[in-house]
């Protein structure tokens, strides 16, 4: 015999504020080495063998936190009504970042004890990289509106219970 | 009964499915990326420990008063991904950084996986007085410089620049010309005109060596014409006498000589004061 599904008694079911905060806490290490640690170190690591980028630590280490950040403060947030004005706020903050990194898209390198000098344009890759961002700013806006119109709208398919 | 079976399912309202549809294209999008990052970084590490090369250059005379230099470099591609608009660049300083000449090979598209051949020839005219006559009578030290860009796996527009030096054989290195008084013969006076040159250049000179000898005032006193064929890395140093023109007084004067080539080449060799 098959038995019939039961149908979710609230429609959804949240996570405690606590679960929420402690999953968001455990993915912002990942994100912070992502975001800062890894290209903090290769910056270092190209600067110990004198090659300069143009890429100022301080720039890398303030948007990767803020992006980070962002990104688990949406998390914990995700049920609320604040969560579309942060995830446009994080998406808003990645474009930004993306938009700081493009203005400085051309890396001369000097080959440390030689004639040679290396010149490379990530630019393109940089521009295809804003569709990111862009695609979840987009979403954002539209989660936003439906939030304002519709609230609580989206929680059952966020979380089924 | 049979919808009674059926797991409760509710279609997501539109708001919300055209959200969670922008943030999958731009997830895909992303990994699309990371993928196309990992196959371009990994086909660049095959690129790196590949080396290019030239096969040397060889030079030689235009009728246009020319020198021409051509060689072929060799740009090997190891990488799977192929470099597109590729071009190669080549400038030559003399020891003072003036620019004496340039070419560019290309564009082309190196495949995937080729050892491709960049034709270059440079063209450096030796118009007198121009940086470039210098290369006919002295040896020097050139500064070549090279560059290559191109667009790695359509993504990424790079270049690669080096500098270097060469060493340059004149073909007439030490040029000289001596002149001295010979004896009257049948009441005309007469010079004894010798030219000498080293030919330090990578190729033989074969023709005549032919020259006048002028007044202060420009007239022609006197012309002469020696054989040349002076085989690479050889000496040449001939002397032959000039009947001088009655009235014509190459005192203060000068001595031009030219090598005339075959195949209608003209090299201009520069003027020599009358010793």
């Amino acid at each position: 015999m098959i038995a019939p599904a039961e149908p979710p008694k609230h429609g959804y079911q949240i996570p405690p504020l606590g679960q929420r905060i402690l999953a968001s806490a455990l993915r912002l290490v990942p994100l912070f080495v992502l975001l800062v640690g890894l290209p903090l170190a290769g910056l270092a690591f190209l600067s110990d063998h004198g090659i300069a980028l143009p890429i100022a630590s301080v720039t890398v280490t303030g948007f990767g936190l803020a992006i980070a950040v962002l990104a688990a403060l949406r998390s914990i947030l995700r049920p609320s009504r604040a969560y579309g004005p942060v995830a446009i706020a994080a998406s808003a903050t990645s474009l930004a970042y993306l938009l700081v990194l493009l203005a400085q898209a051309t890396y001369h390198i000097a080959v440390p004890n030689s004639s040679v000098t290396v010149t490379l344009d990530v630019a393109r890759f940089l521009a295809l990289l804003l569709i990111v961002p862009a695609f979840g700013l987009a979403s954002a806006l539209v989660t936003t509106i439906e939030d304002l119109r519709h609230p609580a709208e989206r929680l059952p398919f966020d979380y089924p219970a | 009964m049979a919808t009674a079976l059926l797991p409760h399912f509710r279609r997501p309202p539109p708001l919300y499915r055209l959200a969670r549809a922008l943030r999958r294209v731009g997830l895909i999008v992303l990994v699309l990326l990371v993928l196309g990052l990992a196959v371009e970084v990994y086909s660049v590490s095959k690129v790196v420990g590949s080396s290019p090369g030239s096969s040397g250059f060889s030079a030689q005379f235009l009728p246009n008063e020319t020198f021409e230099l051509a060689g072929t470099f060799h740009v090997p591609n190891s990488g799977p991904l192929p470099i597109t608009d590729f071009r190669l660049h080549l400038r030559l300083l003399d020891a003072a950084a003036s620019y004496l000449g340039g070419a560019t090979g290309g564009p082309i598209t190196l495949a995937g996986g080729s050892n491709t051949s960049v034709p270059i020839v440079v063209y450096l005219p030796f118009a007198a007085g121009g940086a470039v006559s210098s290369l006919l009578t002295e040896d020097q030290t050139l500064t070549v410089q090279l560059w290559a860009n191109g667009t790695y796996g359509y993504l990424f527009p790079a270049g690669i620049a080096t500098s270097t030096t060469d060493t340059w054989g004149a073909p007439f290195a030490n040029y000289q010309v001596a002149t001295a008084a010979a004896g009257p013969g049948n009441g005309t006076s007469e010079l004894a005109v010798t030219i000498s040159y080293q030919n330090h250049a990578g190729f033989d000179e074969v023709g005549s060596l032919d020259f006048a000898v002028l007044s202060e005032r420009g007239t022609t006193c006197g012309t002469g014409s020696l054989p040349v064929d002076v085989p690479a890395q050889g000496s040449f140093n001939e002397q032959q006498t000039v009947a001088i023109a009655s009235g014509c007084a190459p005192a203060g004067g000068s001595v031009t000589a030219a090598l005339l080539a075959p195949d209608d080449v003209v090299v201009p060799l520069p003027a020599e004061a009358v010793s």
